[in-house]
């Protein structure tokens, strides 16, 4: 470990000489480069990603295994990814600028943006330009000039927390000047809806356990959610423990259904009953179900009448009586494809037993999602099992291991935005209320000064002229990408800060190379429910050529904007782990456990915290069904609001007052679909996202060097496509290439293309594109959910698909542009 | 019935953020405006912490009731380093112990034990149509430290918005205080106040934050403080 120690000394005495003369143009360039030397030359490293927790091995200061921690109960097969990330021919090794912003200017020949022509400089001369155009953005278009809502999957870590450090920048250096973005692409719809009606955000919240699950839940469903994949993943340090549960429940032979047009890791996992489900008519289904319950009344009327408000005004709906639609199964099966009888069987079998519901959240990520979960939470209430043990419904299962039982740990803080430190009262200052919906960018940039609906207000979108993205990958995570090109041509600048060639990364002005986690220390906590551990996310490897830490590139910026001290409060890299570390250990007392201290902790590498037998009882909403009026939910009536009052008057038309069908912008069968296919974009098994495409780990799934696409026998003989083919999908909107995966496991008339594949366009920079590797937002729809939260619709898109007779090109994404 | 010792600082007892200001240089600001504040009678006051609601002005007195952080209190006489109050508030028919500052928005202002019920003076009534929901107000009196009540919300907000931007920054972006209403505040807190790791009382400063400025409650709000009273939040 004295390794690490020299060396971090070494460096931080550089820079912090460096910024007391206030002259970093003193330092040579050279004194940037940072050859592949290692933290440790040769041994094993424990640290912490977004996979989990695992071991990193070195040799003679290089990075060369990778094995997971003996903690882990189940291990992502994703590790190797992480380790080539690191070292994969897409990193970015200099600061790099766009040719023709370098000699024309800000704003010069923004359609060059996404060509790949790059100019290396120096640090000096990158981070000159990027603070000048801080100064002259905010000095020429006031505090809504720059966008600062950088969003995405940022690594792990609480100190290297890049998006909180962007905003620190801005917030101690700018005085808050900035838009901010709020919500998030994984849950737009259902965080906004879900507190109109269960007061809270459902989305982000313990479940009931898994142990409860286990032992009482007779049927478990699994509507839309594929939690065998998506547990991989946490947004601190995934902790797995989710898996040995569902080993349990798998042993236990209890009835397992899914509710999906694929069929699942988990359907298969469980060897599920898989009802193949047209896509995007969730809602019509449930209703179905709804119906058949009510007319054989089998709904749970003491349940509704105690815990809920607005059955009755959603009951004329649902019989037909106020819009002549009766929502029979019949009517259901119509629109979403599964039997009636199947839908009868269904309401008798979830009514005769203890059924859980667990959704996931593709089914709001998609046009007026936020009917779904409304629906759900409805249909729930029918069969009166929530609040009882494994009863009622769940929407984290399938999310970084919710309803993993929770240990009795200490939390840890982490670097603040700084927004403390803004001047004057800055939840009073029109900065500090520019924030968007984080799904509406593109929209923004696009429409500058037109009022938009959100969640009951009328809002401005404001100029934006500048945007800063750190930590996320909008070229790909924005459905519409021919969109987002579009509107990247309005901006004047654009910053990117990031350690690999994302497709983002290509599309901006001014590129800063960061450093991995694997190339700086951190802390962070393991398991986001569990929170059954702390993990020293140690340094692996010295960081490869010119890269640099982002506190520390933020930390100078901050400096030349005149608050390098109230950005770094005087604390360095291992100061404020250790602060983090020591706020935490505060907590230990009232907890009644004893914890390390610092020093023995990070030698430690990991601490763990026993989970006691009351985490392993707990029952959602148990509080609320034995005394409503004492624990009230957070809704105006303080019970579960199958009608809002709030909703009913913000008199939205593509929000009622109540849960209802409402047909889509496009959807497979609906009246006029263009094209044939639905176009699924399910999370990917072997990335988080877009991260690790990037990666050697794309060899194990690609096909013909492409972005799979599963596509059903009967489809694929219908269209002369066979198994390994290059396919092109396309509609009105964009156009990519794919290879073709032929298989019974997904429903006929849907194809699935993960999302998360990088958009590689030839020619580079056009609009309309054609992406050659496969990044499926070519084809979603950008437009918000509704005017009640504005989400994504990253899971609204049909589209046409053809063996691509072409010579394909080959896609470049994966490298590094020339220059 | 439980006795309290009112200016006792033991933070698992009563918590005064005036404690956790003072780490953050707040402390000579809440003092000057302290100073500053008049005596006459029936102004209004705010409590700046969690803190009980006495049958006397003395540290060894009954505890009559709980007043919680941010609560507007009438005052009615001060002596002895005590404010004689009155806390003014709203409880659900059938549960009178929990006391909210307006009717149908549950912003906790105080909580009364069961036996001390009929000590709670009514005002008067509301039936809210929408809900079918009936609001009974009351008024309890007692005494209050003068350390534990401000003259003005600004120092109370200020240290509440340093603790809310500082700890709610570090898992996710800021989010805005007017997109959620004030009850569903309360029960994003329930979940998310303890992933601060803060102590409950400073999880309460800021759950009164940000339900006094949601997006129902906001317009109640004095907007936008003259250039002195900005100063001062520094």
């Amino acid at each position: 470990m004295s390794g690490t120690k020299t060396h971090g000394m070494t460096r931080r005495t550089l820079l912090q000489g460096a910024t007391a003369i206030g002259a970093l143009g003193a330092l040579a360039p050279a004194a940037w480069v940072n050859p592949a030397r290692a933290a440790v030359a040769d041994g094993e490293v424990l640290t912490g990603s977004h996979w989990g927790v695992f071991y990193a091995k070195v040799e003679g200061g290089k990075w060369v295994d990778v094995r997971p921690w003996e903690g882990d109960p189940h291990p992502s097969h994703q590790l190797p990814g992480i380790m080539d990330s690191v070292m994969s021919p897409s990193r970015i090794q200099y600061p790099m600028v766009r040719r023709a912003f370098l000699e024309g200017g800000a704003g010069a020949s923004p359609e060059t943006r996404g060509t790949g022509d790059f100019v290396r400089v120096s640090w000096d001369e990158a981070l000159e330009l990027v603070t000048n155009e801080l100064k002259r953005v905010s000095d020429a278009y006031g505090p809504t000039g720059i966008f600062g809502g950088s969003y995405g999957w940022k690594s792990s870590g609480k100190l290297h927390n890049c998006q909180s450090l962007m905003r620190r920048m801005l917030n101690v250096g700018l005085n808050g000047s900035f838009v901010n973005a709020s919500g998030d692409y994984s849950t737009g719809a259902s965080q906004i809806i879900m507190p109109h009606v269960m007061g809270t955000l459902e989305v982000y919240e313990q479940q009931t356990v898994w142990p409860v699950v286990v032992e009482t839940t007779d049927v478990l469903v699994f509507w839309g959610a594929d939690p065998v994949r998506t547990n991989q993943i946490g947004w601190t340090v995934a902790d797995h423990d989710n898996y040995p549960y569902m080993e349990e429940f798998k042993k236990t032979g209890k009835k397992v259904i899914c509710i999906d047009p694929w069929k699942s890791h988990t359907a298969q996992f469980f060897d599920a009953e898989w009802i193949p489900i047209r896509p995007h008519t969730d809602v019509a289904m449930m209703l179905g179900i709804a119906h058949a319950l009510y007319s054989a009344e089998l709904h749970d009327q003491d349940f509704l009448d105690e815990y809920t408000t607005g059955f009755d005004k959603f009951l004329p709906y649902l019989t037909g009586e106020s819009d002549g639609v009766p929502k029979t199964p019949e009517w259901a099966a119509e629109i979403c494809e599964v039997p009636a009888e199947k839908i009868v069987e269904l309401a008798n079998l979830f009514q005769s037993n203890r059924t859980m519901l667990s959704s996931g959240w593709s089914v709001q990520r998609q046009h007026h999602g936020e009917q779904t979960h409304w629906m759900l939470v409805t249909l729930a209430s029918m069969l009166g099992q929530i609040g009882l043990p494994g009863g009622g419904f769940g929407l984290s299962y399938h999310y970084a291991n919710g309803g993993a039982p929770s240990a009795n740990s200490i939390v840890l803080p982490g670097i603040s935005d700084g927004g403390g430190a803004v001047e004057g009262a800055a939840w009073m200052t029109d900065a500090g209320a520019a924030s968007i919906p984080v799904s509406r960018v593109v929209e923004m940039i696009m429409n500058p000064g037109k009022e938009f609906n959100f969640n009951g207000k009328t809002q401005t979108f404001p100029e934006v002229k500048m945007v800063y993205w750190v930590g996320g990958n909008p070229f790909v995570h924005h459905p519409g990408t021919p969109g987002m090109v579009e509107a990247w041509q309005k901006l004047e600048t654009v910053v990117v800060q990031d350690f690999q060639w994302t497709p983002t990364a290509r599309f901006a002005d001014i590129v800063l190379p960061a450093t991995s986690s694997y190339e700086r220390n951190d802390i962070e906590n393991v398991g986001d429910y569990s929170a059954r551990a702390i993990v020293a996310m140690k340094q692996v490897i010295e960081p490869m050529y010119e890269s640099r830490n982002d506190f520390d590139i933020f930390a100078d910026i901050s400096e030349k904007l005149g608050a390098g001290d109230k950005f770094t409060e005087g604390k360095d890299e291992m100061g404020w782990i250790r602060s983090f570390y020591e706020s935490a250990a505060e907590q230990a007392p009232t907890r009644g456990i004893e914890v390390p201290s610092f020093d023995d902790f990070w030698a430690k590498g990991i601490i763990e915290f026993e989970i006691p037998e009351s985490s392993k009882q707990f029952v959602r909403y148990a509080d609320f069904r034995e005394d409503p009026l004492l624990e009230p939910l957070g809704t105006p009536s303080g019970l579960i609001e199958i009608f809002s009052r709030n909703i009913e008057k913000m008199g939205y038309d593509d929000c009622g007052p109540h849960p209802m069908w409402m047909e889509p912008i496009e959807r497979l069968g609906g009246e006029g679909a263009k094209y044939p296919f639905h176009v699924d974009t399910a999370h990917s098994n072997s990335r988080l996202h877009s991260q690790l495409c990037g990666t050697s780990l794309r060899e194990t799934y690609a096909i013909a060097g492409r972005e799979p696409c599963l596509i059903n026998s009967q489809d694929a003989a219908a269209k002369g496509i066979s198994d390994g083919d290059i396919v092109r999908i396309f509609n009105d909107r964009g156009q990519m290439l794919a290879g073709a995966k032929v298989t019974d496991d997904i429903r006929p008339n849907v194809i699935v293309v993960n999302e998360g594949g990088w958009y590689d366009p030839v020619p580079g920079g056009e609009v309309g594109a054609l992406c050659v590797y496969g990044g499926v937002n070519t084809l979603t729809v950008g437009i918000g959910t509704s005017s009640l939260a504005q989400g994504n619709c990253g899971h609204t898109a049909i589209a046409d698909i053809e063996k691509y007779e072409g010579e394909a090109p080959e896609p470049t994404v994966f490298t590094a542009p020339a220059g | 019935m439980p006795r309290y010792a009112a200016m006792d600082k033991r933070p698992q007892t009563v918590f005064f953020p005036d404690l956790a200001a003072l780490r953050r240089g707040l402390v000579p600001l809440m003092l000057a405006m302290s100073l500053v504040a008049g005596t006459a009678n029936a102004e209004p006051l705010y409590a700046s912490a969690n803190v009980p609601l006495t049958d006397a002005p003395d540290a060894k007195a009954t505890r009559l009731a709980q007043v919680a952080v941010a609560a507007e209190l009438d005052r009615i006489e001060t002596r002895d380093g005590f404010h004689r109050v009155a806390l003014k508030a709203w409880a659900r028919e059938g549960a009178e112990q929990v006391l909210f500052s307006l009717p149908g928005k549950r912003i906790l202002a105080g909580q009364i034990p069961k036996q001390n019920i009929g000590l709670a003076e009514p005002l008067d009534s509301l039936r809210d149509p929408e809900t079918g929901i009936t609001w009974n107000r009351v008024s309890i009196e007692g005494w209050i430290p003068q350390s534990a009540a401000e003259p003005q919300l600004d120092s109370i907000w200020a240290a509440a918005w340093e603790l809310f931007a500082e700890r709610c920054t570090a898992c996710h972006q800021r989010r805005v205080p007017e997109h959620y209403t004030a009850n569903q505040w309360r029960s994003l807190i329930k979940v998310m106040g303890p992933r601060t790791g803060l102590p409950k009382a400073e999880q309460m400063l800021i759950l009164a934050f940000l339900q006094n400025h949601a997006s129902d409650t906001i317009d109640q709000q004095p907007k936008g403080g003259d250039p002195a009273n900005t100063d001062a939040r520094r």
